[in-house]
């Protein structure tokens, strides 16, 4: 079954700053969709916003035409990969699987050559890039339909890079995915629809060379 | 059904969690009324000022851990509301054992 995700009419200000006003985006299963902007052009805002957990002035949020709005409402629809870390430092690798993803899945986490050396470790125990990992792996093993990512590659080596990237794609046959990083080679590798944050509108880009016209990147850069 | 009946028991365990980072510290601010003996003074201090001192330092110091319960599919107020029942029944617990110890003692 196809489901959809769609934001429009997002508007935030931050004392009067105009963050985020002109958003329209449409999100399928099957689409990886790449949010890409300058640093401060909202792209995390929206993200936050999408989510439930920052307000917005206005927003409309409809999964398959219905409007939610409301963290409570979206959380088991959509999951949503921080900027930050998040998994509570005091529990085990193990633990925090547990209770996170349903058994039947659990085992692919267990065989996980990155995962099982450190699967008895307690969260905080973990190095950035390994504890990366297990939070993008986490929220990609979710049953939501939508997914939000928010600069997963933070800390990754390139290594685990590819393992990501590969999970990200492997995940989008049965979900929807927006990802926004600024390692933007790795954002436009795997994406299947670009947009590009500026000025606090999105605009849906045709081709990755739009990114140069709109400024984003320069001539030589892709 | 059987979905339906693990997904309860996976959000019971995660809300179980939450209560656990926070009893400590809810124990720690109650125990000093103990030390004059009063164990109803410690359990209204314990399911009071406790309870909500140990949520506000979840609020200012660990407020990223929300996310991993949100996306278990729990809300902040699902959890406190939870953990506040959990801390009801360890106290209700804690007094009946306080009881159970005196009439022995008798």
């Amino acid at each position: 079954m196809k489901h959809l995700l769609e934001v429009d009419s997002v508007i935030k200000r931050y004392d009067d700053k105009l963050i985020v006003s002109d958003v329209y985006l449409r999100c399928e299963i099957g689409n990886i969709i790449g949010l890409l902007g300058r640093n401060g052009s909202g792209k995390s805002t929206l993200m936050k916003i999408i989510f439930g957990v920052v307000h917005a002035e206005t927003k409309f949020i409809r999964i398959d035409g219905k409007v939610k709005n409301k963290v409570s409402q979206l959380m088991n629809e959509v999951s949503y990969l921080s900027q930050d870390n998040f998994i509570p430092q005091n529990l085990t690798v193990k633990k925090a699987i547990d209770l996170s993803i349903e058994k039947s899945v659990r085992i692919d986490f267990y065989l996980d050559d990155m995962i099982s050396p450190v699967l008895n470790n307690k969260i905080c125990q973990l190095s950035g890039g390994e504890l990366r990992y297990l939070e993008i792996k986490l929220i990609l093993s979710k049953s939501s339909n939508f997914i939000l990512l928010d600069e997963p590659y933070n800390g990754l080596s390139p290594i685990m890079i590819e393992k990501v990237n590969d999970l990200i794609i492997e995940n989008s046959k049965n979900k929807g995915i927006i990802i926004t990083d600024h390692s933007y080679e790795n954002v436009i590798k795997i994406s299947t629809k670009l947009i590009l944050i500026k000025e606090g509108k999105t605009h849906h880009l045709k081709d990755k060379k739009e990114l140069i016209e709109k400024g984003y990147l320069r001539e030589g850069m892709i | 059904m059987f979905f339906t009946y693990m997904n309860i028991i996976k959000k019971a365990l995660n809300i179980f969690q939450f209560f656990k980072a926070t009893v400590l510290t809810s124990i720690l601010i109650s125990l000093p009324t103990l030390l004059f003996g009063d164990v109803g003074a410690f359990i209204v201090v314990y399911l009071t000022l406790g309870f909500v001192v140990s949520i506000l330092i979840k609020e200012i110091n660990y407020e990223k851990e929300y996310l991993f319960y949100y996306n278990n599919g729990i809300s902040k107020i699902q959890l406190w509301f939870y953990s506040y029942i959990m801390a009801t029944l360890t106290a209700l617990l804690f007094a009946a054992l306080i009881i159970l110890i005196k009439i022995i003692l008798k």
